[in-house]
């Protein structure tokens, strides 16, 4: 079974996360912080990662530097809102050659059930 | 004015059998190799005939704000109608074409018309 951790220091934001994927073929488990995660990562083998950009500690972009370090070349996706404020240091990681990619917040259900199987099964077309 | 500009814009569209967008997040070395090898497979399918624009979501978010793309990387059919995207691995290159419903406008798929219309014209 592949397994998905979600990052986020929003507790609605993970519930949501468990609603949508507990009826599919998909493990998750989640973390409140950038530190949990990185512990998480430690212990068990993810084949997915969303993570929060705006985290109160350790940001996003730092976790992302700390858990590249440990989980290799596995999806990574940064949840946030498309604003260039959000981006400049994500920016920086990119010329740091670390690699990620978005997820548009806020998402829905399905859309979010769609986006997991796109990455991690075969991409779906849709209009 | 304003009308004759979307005329003219559509006209220039009109003239690629495909039109594509590729929106992505930052143009990292693996963007750079991933695409380029697209647009290789995009040119030897499709003869060509073929328009694509990719736009770095990281530089310029407006852009993913305004079409609303969900994650990256996204690949957006916008001609032929109608619009499809689709979000992913786009190494699967010919499963993307086929999911887009892209196949029929293969280059071999407009061989294939042309010797249909080719024989029927010599039985004539």
């Amino acid at each position: 079974m592949m397994r998905i951790l979600v990052v986020d220091d929003d507790d609605a934001i993970r519930k949501m996360f468990h609603l949508t994927l507990e009826d599919t073929d998909y493990s998750l488990d989640t973390a409140e912080s950038g530190e949990e995660a990185l512990r998480l990562v430690k212990e068990h083998r993810y084949d997915l990662i969303y993570l929060d950009l705006k985290m109160p500690r350790m940001n996003g972009v730092e976790t992302l530097r700390e858990l590249r370090k440990i989980v290799g070349k596995i999806p990574i996706y940064i949840i946030t809102a498309y604003h260039q404020e959000f981006f400049a240091q994500l920016k920086s990681a990119i010329a740091d050659g670390i690699d990620f990619e978005l997820l548009r917040k806020p998402v829905d259900h399905q859309q979010l059930i769609l986006i997991t199987e796109s990455i991690l099964g075969k991409p779906k077309a849709y209009r | 004015m304003k009308n004759t500009k979307m005329v003219v814009e559509e006209g220039l569209e009109s003239c690629r059998n495909v039109v594509l967008e590729l929106y992505v997040a930052g143009a990292t070395s693996k963007y750079r190799e991933i695409i380029e090898e697209f647009r290789t497979f995009l040119e030897s399918t499709f003869s060509g005939n073929y328009e694509l624009t990719v736009l770095d979501i990281i530089d310029n978010p407006q852009a993913g704000e305004d079409k609303k793309i969900l994650a990256t990387p996204t690949l957006i059919k916008k001609f032929p109608a109608p619009e499809k995207r689709i979000i992913g691995d786009l190494s699967l290159k010919e499963y993307i074409i086929k999911a887009l419903g892209l196949e029929n406008m293969k280059i071999e798929s407009f061989d294939q018309q042309n010797s249909e219309q080719e024989r029927k014209k010599e039985l004539l």
